[in-house]
């Protein structure tokens, strides 16, 4: 085989899994970022990465992690100089411009795809990459770099948090009783 | 963005090792509340679109640039 041809094929093979991979991809980056064009953004300059560093790329482990890995490193940097652009250290700003409060106000429930990009984010990748890409704690945790112990929490605080935000007024209901009353809208939705 | 159901047409003639239908992983961590179901809904509704042309166009481009700098590290023609 000449140089050409191996290339050539190497290529082709190389393309044909980062196609496959694609479609995760996006739904992790939507997740993540909450809109979608920002979310392509994020997936094409991942993909343009992932191509020019495949050295570092040991063949046998999971290509769909390593492309986690680079969009979510791609995603904070450009966060944190959002941040330093416009310090908002609690992420009250950027709630806002995602879901006003009072928009929402007269509905019971807030829309979940608000409700998500209202937790850390810390919180929310925890949440995606275990609960919505359906990662293990283990590879989550290798993705994000940190311990799994840490992974798991960050998944139960993310969950008591979206369960928080999606009740209704708090001052009329218990935390607590979301759970009763999700499972009742469930049970009458069957 | 579209709502089309993915149609899995393999646009290269190739056999590729990865097939180009996402297939569903079974997730490792199923929560059965009603967050667990919102997420996985939010996330396989992207998962089912089709892959934009975009990205393909711009893997394509991406594997052209590779091939032509192959080309011109390699004299043509000349093996080992």
């Amino acid at each position: 085989m000449t140089q050409k041809e191996a290339g050539q094929s190497e290529g082709q093979t190389l393309k044909a899994e980062l196609i496959a991979a694609i479609p995760s991809l996006r739904a992790f980056a939507v997740s993540i970022c909450g809109n979608s064009d920002r979310a392509d953004d994020l997936v094409q300059e991942t993909l343009v990465k992932a191509w020019g560093s495949l050295a570092s790329f040991s063949e046998g482990t999971n290509l769909t992690a390593w492309l986690f890995t680079i969009l979510r490193n791609i995603y904070y940097s450009e966060y944190r100089k959002r941040r330093r652009e416009a310090p908002d250290p609690d992420g009250a700003i950027a709630a806002r411009l995602v879901a006003p409060e009072s928009q929402n106000a007269h509905m019971d429930f807030l829309d979940f795809r608000d409700a998500l990009q209202k937790l850390p984010l810390d919180q929310r990748e925890a949440l995606i990459l275990v609960a919505a890409s359906g990662l293990s704690y283990e590879e989550a945790a290798e993705i994000c770099g940190c311990a799994p112990g840490t992974m798991k929490s960050r998944v139960n605080r993310a969950r008591n948090r979206l369960s928080e935000l999606m009740s209704a007024p708090p001052s009329t209901r218990e935390t607590r009783e979301w759970g009763a009353a999700m499972r009742l809208t469930e049970a009458s939705r069957d | 963005m579209s709502r089309d159901e993915f149609c899995g047409d393999r646009r290269d003639g190739g056999a590729p090792r990865a097939a180009t239908k996402p297939v569903p992983k079974k997730r490792q961590v199923e929560f059965q509340d009603p967050i667990g179901k919102e997420l996985r809904n939010l996330y396989d509704d992207v998962v089912a679109q089709p892959v934009p042309d975009r990205f393909l166009n711009l893997l394509n481009q991406l594997e052209t640039n590779m091939l032509s700098s192959l080309a011109t590290v390699r004299a043509p023609g000349k093996s080992e």
